[in-house]
């Protein structure tokens, strides 16, 4: 199969996606985050907290994503509400895995609607690993900066047509 | 009238979302089941019986697919309703699952509204306990989260 996009498509494509999902179901603000700054500021985070998540079926690749552990803890408090433990680090893992599979879900919906997608189960980043991929997008959260970076098996040959 | 729920998800955090969310909506549950896959939640099922199974796709072991197929294959678990909560928006998954039985489908991301109307659906009563369809107001109340 060849999904025939564009970087600067998918780029689009991977913001809409997390950003439909944050406001949505984590009740927070989004907003582009793409300067050399931020970009540099990202880089030079050690406190981050990242997942990953391979998908497979019509194509495969791999989504992942980091964000600061306060952002990490903000998500958890606006995703589980006042009626649980807030921003523990157990609910920091288990919010950060569940954003990363809802992002890739709605990133593989926004490519093609017509065909079926199996996502692996996330897998934690390893301390200090960044997010890496093809397609990177920053995003700045309420309590922090999120980096999506996506990867298409098919992405080389897609670029440019 | 109280309901008895199971909500089959891998995901703790996403598990506790659609409890939280089942609550806010009004419906009074009786029990929460829950499962991390498609096998654990057909064990539970041969001793207990829910009211509505709320389930995701993409699970080890056992994924939700093959869980609504065993459902419907099995004469005891037949008529419990099943409501399919996942990321995949694709229109061939949300055919499949329809096909094999599921009753309802919510698409990752949803607001809680969407979720409450669904199950209002599968049951046919509001959280209120009128029938669903009997010119019931309220239908599109804001939730308070």
């Amino acid at each position: 199969m060849s999904l025939a996009f564009d970087r600067s498509s998918l780029e689009e494509k991977l913001a809409t996606a997390a950003s439909d999902v944050l406001e949505t179901m984590f009740f927070t603000s989004v907003e582009d985050a793409d300067s050399e700054a931020e970009r540099l500021y990202i880089n030079s985070q050690t406190n981050r907290i990242g997942a990953s998540l391979d998908f497979h079926g019509a194509c495969r690749g791999r989504l992942a994503l980091s964000l600061e552990r306060e952002a990490a803890q903000g998500l958890a408090m606006n995703f589980f509400g006042s009626c649980g433990p807030d921003g523990t680090e157990e609910d920091c893992r288990n919010v950060v895995a569940e954003l990363t599979n809802m992002v890739c879900g709605a990133m593989l919906s926004h490519l093609d609607r017509k065909s079926i997608f199996c996502l692996d189960s996330p897998k934690e980043l390893p301390m200090g690993e960044e997010a890496v991929g093809e397609v990177i997008r920053d995003l700045r959260l309420d309590n922090g900066l999120l980096r999506l970076a996506f990867s298409l098996e098919e992405l080389d040959e897609a670029a440019g047509h | 009238m109280a309901f008895d729920v199971m909500i089959v998800d891998d995901s703790p955090a996403m598990r506790r979302f659609i409890k939280r969310v089942i609550e806010v909506s009004g419906f009074t549950v009786g029990r929460y089941l829950e499962a991390g896959n498609g096998q654990e939640a057909l064990d539970q099922l041969d001793q207990e019986w829910v009211d509505v199974v709320l389930t995701d796709i993409n699970m080890p072991v056992m994924d939700g697919e093959a869980l609504v197929e065993a459902m419907r294959q099995r004469e005891h678990l037949a008529l419990i309703p099943v409501i399919v909560i996942s990321t995949d928006a694709t229109e061939a998954r949300i055919d499949r699952l329809r096909s094999l039985g599921a009753q309802g489908y919510v698409t990752k991301p949803f607001a809680p509204e969407r979720l409450r109307i669904e199950i209002e659906t599968v049951l046919g009563v509001t959280p209120e306990g009128a029938l669903v369809g009997a010119g019931v107001e309220g239908g599109d109340d804001e939730f308070s989260f």
